[in-house]
């Protein structure tokens, strides 16, 4: 027990704890200022009180309880620190008791203006939490015409440190609670955002399609998909939206809706793109974009019509362990509102695969700020032209290797279209 | 300015030089913060982004960089980019945005654009 409390009476100190008691009892921060107020005038026998905190982005102090005033007139009461009475206590971290406030230049008389409350004394004190200062507490006009005492002023100090206590309690304790409900809110958005993947690899006749999707957070930018327009026909998607987050993935999530509602309406592949590009440019944010690659695979022609709009290139393995690369060859969506997009036109034939992927491939980084790289993708794709379906366990592997415990920076996305039934069986 | 970014008014363009190395998410807030600084207090119409400093950009970057040109676009103004990384040059072409603004690897290039 420190030397101040010793010289409380009983009472006071019955009081005290029994005031700590009470305002112990909730986890709401905003409950507890009201209970602290209440208690202010039960303690110091004080006709009225008030709670000041600091905000930490402005440094003012701002009233957050008082009594008589409404909730709209409390909203408009801000000191600066080093201002008024409060700002005096809050700036020199003292206890200051004044018998008539209206001989200290420190009162800011414009309060009791507003309510038409007669200040005559003030007792105002610290309020601190284990760390930091972080606002004052104040009582005003002891009843029966008396001055707060040199109890009072022990009293208030002990009830202020104890509050201080308990609101740093509560602060925590409702940051922990919003960050768990985050956190949860996330967690489904993540279910929901992998939902709207495909679920499944997709086999038929001997073509396998098949996608990995590993988000850096729980929701992500990175999109793939496939649809089957007709027995020789499929469309394929990759994408990444600039940026990552919430944001992000809604876009991920709009241009999925808009792919879906277009292939159902049966347009032309160009103008599938042309229309998405036109919708992201009019519903997106100035500096967001996509960049993605469209594939039309007719599987009867042995062809791929693709359109990559700024996206990473796409790899064709062929038979003989040659690599094509379907660069970019149009601007990425959401940009230029009127691009008109043009599709290339490019040899798919059986016995091949094709391989896309995101930027979070190969810039994979380590914690030297190393990148993965196009030529360590190279290397696995080149030691897999006959075994396809080992990129998908030697890739991410050897990303988890190459960073070597860094953390993962970027979404890694990557979809493989394989034909013929000895590369798929591979 | 900041130890991250320099910013130069001449007669008629406004120079934004970044001094980091990694162009990524963390810095890209800030960075889009400047460019409306210099839009609208500045008053600039044309921008001229020194990437020269600049190894690594992420696509939240271009994306502030795409942020400036929509935006100067919008009111007659334009931008050009200088690099030196091959790193970032070819993510910029990867992009295409070549379709849209001046990128560089030569200073004296980009800055007779934005000068014109």
């Amino acid at each position: 027990m420190n030397k101040a409390i010793q010289k409380l009476s009983r009472k006071s100190l019955e009081a005290l704890i029994e005031a700590f008691e009470y305002i112990s009892s909730p986890l709401n921060p905003d409950e507890i200022l009201k209970l602290v107020l209440e208690q202010i005038s039960n303690l110091l026998n004080a006709e009225a009180g008030s709670i000041f905190l600091i905000n930490d982005k402005t440094k003012n102090l701002e009233l957050k309880v008082a009594t008589n005033l409404s909730p709209e007139e409390i909203e408009k009461i801000k000191v600066p620190v080093g201002k008024g009475l409060a700002g005096y206590v809050a700036e020199h971290e003292v206890l200051v008791n004044i018998k008539d406030a209206e001989k200290d230049s420190r009162f800011y008389s414009n309060i009791d203006t507003i309510t038409g409350f007669k200040t005559k004394n003030i007792l105002t004190v610290p309020l601190k939490t284990s760390e930091k200062l972080v606002g004052v507490i104040q009582a005003l006009n002891k009843r029966n015409g008396e001055n707060f005492s040199e109890e009072d002023e022990i009293l208030l100090t002990e009830f202020s440190r104890l509050v201080g206590l308990t609101l740093e309690k509560a602060w925590f304790l409702s940051q922990l609670i919003e960050k768990q409900t985050i956190e949860a809110d996330l967690e489904i958005a993540s279910k929901i955002q992998e939902s709207l993947l495909p679920k499944d690899e997709f086999r038929q006749k001997n073509l396998l399609i098949k996608g990995f999707y590993k988000p850096a957070r729980y929701i992500s930018g990175d999109y793939y998909d496939f649809f089957v327009l007709n027995e020789n026909e499929i469309m394929i998607v990759l994408g990444d939206v600039a940026g990552k987050g919430a944001q992000a993935s809604l876009i991920m999530a709009s241009v999925k809706a808009y792919l879906s509602a277009a292939i159902e309406s049966h347009l032309d592949f160009t103008t599938i793109a042309n229309n998405l590009n036109k919708f992201l440019a009019q519903n997106t944010p100035l500096d967001k974009f996509i960049t993605i690659f469209l594939g039309l695979i007719n599987l009867e022609k042995n062809k791929i019509l693709y359109i990559n709009s700024g996206h990473e290139p796409g790899i064709i393995s062929t038979i003989d362990g040659k690599f094509i690369h379907l660069h970019s060859n149009n601007i990425m969506m959401g940009v230029l509102e009127d691009f008109e997009y043009i599709p290339t036109e490019q040899e798919f034939p059986d016995n091949s695969f094709l391989f896309i992927y995101t930027d979070g491939v190969t810039e994979a980084n380590d914690k030297d700020d190393n990148r993965f790289g196009n030529e360590r993708l190279n290397e696995i794709i080149e030691k897999n032209t006959k075994t396809p379906s080992k990129i998908f366990q030697e890739l991410p592997d050897a990303i988890i290797q190459f960073a070597n415990g860094k953390e993962q920076f970027d979404d890694i996305t990557f979809i493989m279209v394989v034909r013929g039934d000895e590369l798929i069986n591979s | 300015m900041n130890g991250k970014f320099t910013i130069e008014q001449f007669q008629n363009y406004c120079k934004i030089t970044v001094l980091e190395h990694m162009a990524a998410a963390p810095l890209t807030i800030e960075f889009k913060n400047l460019i409306d600084d210099v839009i609208k207090r500045n008053k600039c119409k044309k921008i001229l982004f020194d990437l020269t400093h600049v190894e690594f950009v992420d696509s939240s970057f271009i994306g502030a960089i795409v942020y400036a040109y929509k935006n100067l676009n919008n009111i007659g103004g334009k931008i050009s980019v200088v690099v030196k990384s091959a790193m970032v040059y070819d993510r910029f072409m990867v992009s295409q945005l070549d379709r849209l603004f001046k990128i560089s690897s030569n200073y004296e290039d980009a800055e007779s654009y934005i000068k014109e």
